[in-house]
């Protein structure tokens, strides 16, 4: 029997909360979009390697490369918006349609990446990677950053969510467009708002992530199914869900590194999913958005 | 006539091959409670998507307060002052009372981020504005005991009651009112009546309002138009209705079959 240490604890918490953030990215996309976007994952990639540029190609100190890459991932996701979903939006076409073009617009922007940057695992120029022990648990003064940064932002989210008018529209839109439509919500200006608020984390979640782990053209499309499963765990559509589902998720997957080996680390993440969608097939805090 | 608050002229709507509307008229005086009756599948509920902007008409003219609002997307509709509800007293379940209000508001000021987070004093003063209209409606409809409930903790009627409150918080000149009294039990429908006419009174609104039950629109309209196939067969007070011919042929001669 291994005793258990709680390393694995903390790594949890620390790959969680990204998974979180970038996880409240894609649900309130699919709650007001009503679509499965498979390119969410590239977003992620995109604001990792946006701060790389920013920080290594153009010699930007980290924390304004980090800065720098919401609004490049923002304005790309916007476009994108403009270009591919916007019109076939206009036009009707359904959520399945949405979803096959998005897994398009993964590998292109996929493959775009790795055409430009190579597949190579590429670093920031940070320091702080000495860590320290606490009660036994090495942790390092970045890894307590990408945690601090990304429960400020959950918070942030939850502030948004419930006391601003936008926040209350764009929950509103997610739990019936039709109503929210007829109470004056003018629904283009809140999708706009929503992928300016889920590309932005999701950008800062490939930067911190990029910054815990290595920056690299398939990080985002790896992480997709794991923030799949945080979604589904927490509801699809439930932002709150998704901080817990994202927060479960990356602690089960590091815990399990204990007992098994790291290599089944997203099985373990699908394994909690499908016994969940068993057991409670609304998510863990019941209810819709 | 030409003070009229709504006017609705020679309106069209096809789906594919299927004539859904078909040169249809309609007045709808302001102040008035207007309702609107026919056949299932006379076209009423298709009226009602487009005067509110969820359909595009193919032909004819939809006229509000002077303005022509054909075909204008659903926000618009709402900024011109009308707003509709729903026939299964549609509410966001899992927002509060408070929250389900406050919806109402959006299309007033908000929808940009940088007004709802930097704390602008125009922000704040709006935000304060929406608060005290909320408020003063829950009072207003007798819900302010519920203000934070989630909307799905209240019984039917009372969501009835929140979702003509969210309607009213759009600051609407018109109501469109889809069916108010499906699905709810009768001792609640008198409720809702008082409270329609008490509306109408107080805070000098305007309906229109599509309804099965004949006791309820006779009831509650001055003005009545009726529809079949697409087309409007008759209008007039409830008593003109109840005796006009080609009515009782159409329609309530179908309800005594």
């Amino acid at each position: 029997m291994v005793s258990f240490d709680p390393q694995f604890l903390v790594n949890g918490i620390i790959v969680g909360s990204t998974i979180a953030l970038a996880a409240i990215g894609l649900t309130l996309i699919f709650g007001v979009l009503d679509f499965i976007n498979f390119a969410h994952g590239e977003y992620l990639t995109m604001g990792a390697y946006a701060a790389f540029v920013a920080n290594v190609t153009l010699g930007l100190p980290f924390v304004v490369a980090a800065v720098v890459a919401i609004p490049v991932t923002v304005v790309v996701a916007l476009a994108l918006d403009r270009v591919v979903f916007y019109p076939l939006r206009r036009q009707g076409v359904g959520g399945l349609a949405l979803l096959i073009t998005s897994v398009g617009l993964s590998m292109i922007l996929r493959n775009g990446i790795e055409m430009v940057w190579s597949s190579e695992n590429l670093r920031y120029g940070v320091s702080g990677a000495e860590s320290v022990s606490v009660l036994g648990v090495r942790i390092t003064a970045v890894q307590v950053a990408i945690v601090v940064v990304s429960l400020v932002l959950m918070v942030a989210i939850h502030l948004l969510l419930t006391r601003t008018v936008l926040g209350i529209s764009m929950r509103a839109t997610a739990s019936n467009r039709s109503l929210a439509l007829s109470s004056g919500v003018n629904a283009e200006g809140i999708v706009t708002w929503t992928w300016v608020i889920g590309a932005g984390l999701t950008a800062i979640a490939g930067v911190l992530i990029g910054l815990n782990t290595v920056v690299r053209p398939s990080m985002g499309f790896e992480l997709l199914l794991v923030m799949f499963a945080a979604v589904i765990l927490g509801g699809i559509g439930d932002p709150y869900g998704a901080m817990l589902g994202g927060l479960a998720i990356g602690v089960a997957q590091e815990v399990s590194v204990a007992f098994i080996s790291s290599a089944y680390k997203p099985a373990v993440a699908f394994t909690i999913m499908v016994v969940l969608l068993l057991w409670k097939p609304e998510g863990l805090r019941g209810g819709g958005a | 006539m030409s003070d009229a608050l709504l006017e609705v002229t020679d309106l069209h709507k096809y789906f594919g091959g299927i004539t859904a509307v078909d040169g249809f008229d309609l007045t709808v005086e302001p102040n008035s409670i207007t309702g609107l009756i026919g056949p299932n599948g006379a076209g009423k509920t298709t009226v009602f998507r487009t005067i509110s902007g969820f359909h595009d008409p193919d032909d004819g003219t939809v006229v509000f307060d002077g303005e022509d609002i054909t075909g204008a997307p659903i926000h618009d509709v709402v900024e011109a002052g009308i707003t509709r509800t729903f026939q299964e007293a549609r509410t966001f379940p899992t927002m509060t009372v408070f929250e389900n209000l406050l919806v109402g508001q959006t299309g007033h000021r908000g929808e940009t981020l940088t007004a709802a987070t930097a704390g602008t004093r125009a922000y704040r003063e709006d935000e304060k504005a929406a608060i005290d209209h909320a408020d003063r409606l829950l009072e207003f409809m007798g819900l302010e005991d519920a203000r934070d409930q989630r909307a799905e903790e209240l019984a039917v009627g009372e969501r009835k009651l929140l979702e003509i409150a969210r309607a009213l918080m759009t600051e609407p000149e018109l109501i469109l009112l889809d069916e108010p009294m499906a699905g709810l039990p009768a001792d609640v429908t008198a409720d809702v009546v008082e409270y329609i006419e008490r509306i109408r009174e107080e805070r000098d609104q305007t309906f229109l309002v599509v309804e099965h039950d004949m006791d309820t629109i006779m009831a509650l309209c001055d003005s009545i138009t009726v529809m079949e196939a697409g087309r409007r067969i008759a209008s007039g007070t409830p008593d003109e209705i109840r005796n006009d011919e080609t009515v009782v042929e159409a329609y309530l001669g179908e309800e005594s079959e």
